[in-house]
């Protein structure tokens, strides 16, 4: 085999591998619309819309032919009639056929990113207890101060009840240091794109250039925006408006803020570029 | 307000940046490339060094970046800026030629020429000796290396073919290996890729596409990888000098470059290149 050979069939083994990139999307449907969202881009409030739980598809953008397939949720059964009408839906749209709104919802990804970081660093906190106390032990906690942090994490249930007692300098400072380790993590050691900040506006603007579809068609609703254009779209259509936005605004996003101005390098930006990008384009889409 | 001047923060002096792109012109064609997307070759095409600008996209105002070879005000300069004026304000009568192409293997040829420039300054051989000897080299075995990398000099065109390894009769790919290793690990753990040869190129294409008032259709796209060799027949329609020298690393070891990203790969590979990915899909349905 010569050198040629041997190069072309090692990228094509190694694109198959490690690059042939899936796309993931959150699909939702009521009467009158279809969305699409992702997490930390109003999935819990579209469940509260739409009254189902989130239904996530990959969809393989690459072989050009639009398929979707199912990808695990342990709530729904694949079979629903739900279901069925997602993928009806889908059908219509790729064949423009859709009569529903299609409506996208984005978002600016440094903001996505800093509530991903706090949704991903609450959830370490129930499901790596195990470490909890030997990591605030190397950072010169007292078991005590572990163990208000832990009475504090477990006097309330929902996120939305759990505010960060500013009158406690000492919960404050742990989760400033909670939040270091999973920005440390997420930059420089783990799968950025296995969290809860995986690419989101790029797989939309591939998505939109992939199926034959009038862009003029589609509402493109910027969740960070005031007014509240989403809740003003879902009032239009007669629909359920949730009153509860599920913002993670109490949970020390300064502290976030902090340790990424602080204490971050080129990575943060690399993480984000092509996100910054996919998210200026799709403001031009929402605004021309 | 207080997360929201701290986001502009953030924002300002972490992820906000500047685009950048080389520029070339002759009579006929305004090309618009980066390093690794043909850009010794086309410097050889204009009988102009490489002309490289950066520009704060949306916005699509020129701004020089460093080229100690060019002079800044000099005629040639001048004419790109009028070229560029011209296709900004859509009056441009050249036709612009846009080079693009596959991710992964512009990622390979980064890695392959990282490694060999950095293999030729004097001030790596203080590094050079002992990283190999940790990988059982000797001396005599590295002084091969070097007499193998200076029996040409970079700058002369011709270097390439006489670098290329003879994987039968000597230690040197397995050395080339150990370096094309370390780069790997230094660009996908510990160093900036958009300070490599491998910064994007795609997604600034695509972003530059989207915020410049251009029928898309009078673009002339050229995936440099594909055959038959899209380019070399363009330049030949003009009437252009063809360059006879592809200047490809092909033969410096890009194989020892896909068997270790298909060994020691793993998540980082695909994150560094997601985003570029998604912007050539895009530039390609463009294309064609």
């Amino acid at each position: 085999m010569n050198i040629r050979q041997e190069v072309s069939d090692a990228y094509e083994m190694l694109y198959k591998q490690q690059l042939n990139i899936k796309y993931t999307f959150n699909f939702s449907q009521t009467n009158k619309t279809f969305f699409i969202h992702n997490p930390k881009v109003g999935s819990r409030y579209i469940i509260q819309a739409c009254l189902h739980d989130t239904t996530r598809f990959e969809i393989n953008l690459l072989d050009k032919s639009i398929h979707f397939k199912w990808t695990s949720n342990v709530d729904f059964h694949s079979n629903s009639s739900y279901l069925n009408e997602l993928y009806q839906d889908w059908d219509n749209i790729v064949n423009n056929t859709n009569k529903k709104d299609i409506v996208i919802l984005y978002r600016d990804p440094l903001k996505r990113l800093v509530s991903a970081i706090i949704q991903d660093s609450l959830s370490l906190i129930e499901t790596d207890k195990l470490s909890l106390y030997s990591k605030f032990e190397s950072f010169g906690f007292s078991k005590n101060d572990i163990d208000l942090f832990d009475k504090w994490n477990h006097s309330v249930e929902h996120v939305n009840n759990l505010s960060i007692p500013l009158g406690n300098p000492t919960i404050h400072e742990m989760m400033w240091y909670l939040y270091k380790i999973h920005i440390d993590n997420i930059l420089k050691k783990d799968d950025f794109h296995a969290s809860h900040s995986s690419p989101h506006n790029l797989p939309l603007v591939i998505l939109l250039n992939s199926i034959n579809i009038d862009r003029n068609k589609i509402k493109f609703i910027d969740i960070d925006e005031t007014p509240d254009e989403l809740g003003n779209y879902l009032k239009s259509i007669e629909m359920n408006v949730p009153t509860n936005k599920h913002s993670n605004n109490k949970m020390g996003k300064e502290l976030v803020y902090d340790i990424l101005l602080n204490h971050t390098d080129y990575r943060l930006h690399n993480n984000l570029y092509g996100e910054i990008v996919g998210y200026d384009i799709l403001k031009t889409y929402h605004t021309s | 307000m207080k997360n929201s001047s701290m986001y502009n923060e953030v924002y300002n002096d972490k992820i906000k940046d500047t685009y950048k792109f080389n520029l070339s012109q002759t009579p006929k064609a305004f090309f618009i490339n980066n390093p690794k997307v043909a850009s010794r070759y086309l410097c050889e095409v204009v009988r102009q060094n490489t002309t490289r600008f950066s520009l704060n996209l949306p916005d699509t105002e020129l701004h020089w970046y460093e080229n100690s070879d060019l002079i800044k005000d000099s005629k040639y300069v001048d004419e790109i800026r009028t070229d560029w004026d011209n296709i900004v304000n859509n009056r441009n009568k050249k036709d612009i030629v846009i080079l693009y192409r596959d991710p992964l293997k512009r990622f390979v040829s980064a890695i392959v020429q990282d490694t060999m420039g950095w293999l030729g300054m004097g001030q790596s051989r203080l590094l050079l000796y002992p990283a190999l000897h940790t990988f059982g080299f000797t001396d005599s075995d590295v002084d091969m290396l070097c007499h193998w990398r200076e029996s040409a000099h970079p700058s002369d065109y011709g270097f390439v073919k006489r670098y290329s390894m003879d994987k039968d009769t000597s230690s040197i790919p397995l050395m080339m290996k150990c370096l094309y290793k370390i780069h790997l690990n230094n660009l996908l753990k510990r160093g900036d890729v958009e300070s490599s040869h491998a910064s994007s190129h795609c997604i600034p294409l695509l972003y530059l596409l989207n915020s410049i008032n251009i029928d898309r259709n009078k673009i002339k796209f050229i995936d440099i990888d594909e055959t038959p060799d899209e380019l070399g027949n363009y330049l030949k329609s003009i009437e252009m000098n063809v360059p006879i020298n592809k200047h490809s690393n092909s033969i410096l070891g890009p194989d020892l470059v896909y068997d270790i990203l298909l060994s020691d790969g793993d998540f980082r590979l695909r994150n560094a290149l997601t985003a570029e990915y998604v912007a050539y899909n895009i530039l390609k349905t463009y294309h064609t």
